[in-house]
């Protein structure tokens, strides 16, 4: 097992085909309305009048896949009343069900919309990064159905050496808040974190 | 735009009210030490409004068989601390009430003094609960004035409400009215305190920008009825009260509050849960 693990996204490589959502829905048997995995569309862009009298277009759209970071600092378990919410000695945050009391004040803090509340349950849910295919030596189930390898995990350090350590584009949230364990490869048209130029033109999806 | 938050709202108004009771109620008391004034019934009111209120902070949870395991994070959980001290204020209020039961007039100070810090520190800690860096919003000083104002409002005017009743036939007309004005004073101490809040809320709601939102356009655009009709409910029952409360001090008939502390409790208090509604229902989080 990893000790501090990590997942890479390649935005370059994204094309926003959902198929890693469908992965961790599939394997975890989601109810309706529970995305541990989610790919946001971040959109913007309008008509420009030049000195010419012409317009140009700067339309962009780019692809962010987020599910828990297993942050290094989270919020969840810092706000959690009854220390359902943990880090494990494995790096990974998990809920444990036997605490949980369902008060969804993890919810209200995440800025990745992380932990999601169980209606069945009366608990909340969240990534537990495939623990148990890791165990077995596999991939999580995003990470492994990603069709154009845009989505990897590992250790941290490694991913930094490989990849750098760039976690922060427009719409996340600054990195100082919780210390995720992601790291991004932006893509060419990502606008800088804080920038108001764009919007998530799929909320009913995520 | 509003809430549907039922149980939070319901929990933390009837919870800063009581505390607003028992603070105003028992300040009272100590400063008007042996004059006649009975201040028998606030103290019972506020815990009663307490269980009231914690029964329906239960509600809001998913399970609340865990809610034994609520207070395992008092080293970092804000919400694990709320809960603990608004446990211990029940607590305190409790045998406050059976001290005076058994004894009236003896050992119950001490209680007294720590009912008063222990309410105003659960007002204290239920601000930072929601003093949330993700959630701009809240995250404010104005939500610090906003519950402090709640528990002033609120808490003076069901004193006042309270305190009318039982002194109706009080001889010690002196003092009764000598109450009337520590009850006024903290009623328009409690406005100015809501004001401020509203005006730092306004700045806090334009301070998020998120899924291309601002907070304060979507008051603008559907919370402008709610906002008018909380705070038109808010200055006219602080206003009806603080008018009575007056003309009580000056003709020192108590009893002449009765009626109109009444219609002030109904006003501020369905003042006070449209703001919470509203309050609760401009949540806006940072991130995705």
């Amino acid at each position: 097992m990893l000790k501090r693990p990590a997942f890479y996204i390649d935005m370059e490589a994204c094309t926003g085909c959902k198929t890693c959502m469908i992965a961790c829905i599939d394997k975890h048997d989601l109810p309706k309305g529970i995305l541990w995995r989610r790919v946001s569309e971040y959109t913007g862009g309008d008509w420009n009048k030049d000195g010419n009298g012409k317009y140009h277009q700067n339309v962009f759209a780019y692809y962010l896949s987020i599910s828990c970071n297993h942050c290094e600092n989270p919020i969840c378990v810092r706000s959690c009343p009854t220390t359902a919410m943990h880090k494990g000695p494995d790096g990974i945050v998990s809920v444990d069900h036997d605490k949980c009391v369902g008060c969804r004040y993890c919810e209200w803090g995440c800025p990745y919309s992380a932990p999601q509340y169980s209606e069945g349950l009366g608990k909340m849910t969240k990534c537990d990064f495939c623990r148990d295919y890791q165990r077995e030596g596999k991939s999580p189930a995003c990470v492994a159905a990603c069709p154009n390898r845009a989505l990897h995990y590992g250790e941290y350090e490694e991913l930094a050496d490989k990849y750098g350590s760039e976690n922060l584009v427009a719409p996340l949230p600054s990195p100082n808040i919780t210390q995720p364990n992601l790291i991004i490869t932006p893509n060419r048209n990502a606008k800088p974190a804080g920038s108001q130029a764009g919007k998530i033109s799929n909320p009913e999806e995520v | 735009m509003f809430s549907s938050e039922w149980s939070l709202v319901l929990f933390t108004v009837l919870t800063q009210a009581a505390v607003g009771i028992v603070v105003i109620s028992e300040f009272t008391r100590l400063l008007l030490k042996n004059s006649g004034a009975h201040l028998k019934w606030q103290a019972p009111a506020a815990c009663a409004l307490t269980a009231l209120g914690l029964l329906f902070s239960l509600t809001h949870l998913g399970t609340p068989l865990h809610s034994v395991f609520t207070i395992l994070n008092l080293g970092s959980s804000w919400l694990s601390r709320e809960i603990l001290v608004v446990g211990c204020f029940f607590a305190v209020i409790l045998l406050l009430v059976l001290q005076r039961r058994k004894a009236p007039e003896k050992g119950a100070t001490p209680l007294a003094i720590a009912s008063i810090v222990v309410g105003l520190g659960a007002v204290f800690i239920m601000t930072r609960v929601y003093l949330l860096p993700t959630v701009p919003v809240w995250n404010s000083i104005a939500t610090t004035f906003g519950f402090f104002g709640t528990m002033l409002l609120s808490g003076s005017v069901a004193c006042g409400l309270i305190g009318s009743l039982e002194n109706r036939s009080a001889k010690n007309a002196e003092s009764c009215s000598s109450m009337a004005g520590v009850f006024c004073v903290s009623a328009l101490v409690g406005l100015a305190l809501k004001f401020i809040g509203i005006v730092l809320s306004m700045i806090a709601l334009n301070n998020t920008d998120n899924y291309g939102m601002n907070a304060l356009h979507m008051v603008a655009d559907k919370g402008v009825d709610g906002l008018v009709a909380w705070i038109v409910m808010v200055c006219a029952g602080i206003g009806l009260f603080s008018w009575f409360a007056l003309k009580a001090m000056g003709t020192k008939q108590i009893k002449l509050i009765a009626s109109p502390a009444l219609c002030a409790l109904a006003l501020v208090l369905a003042g006070e849960i449209i703001g919470r509604l509203m309050f609760y229902g401009t949540y806006m989080r940072i991130g995705i």
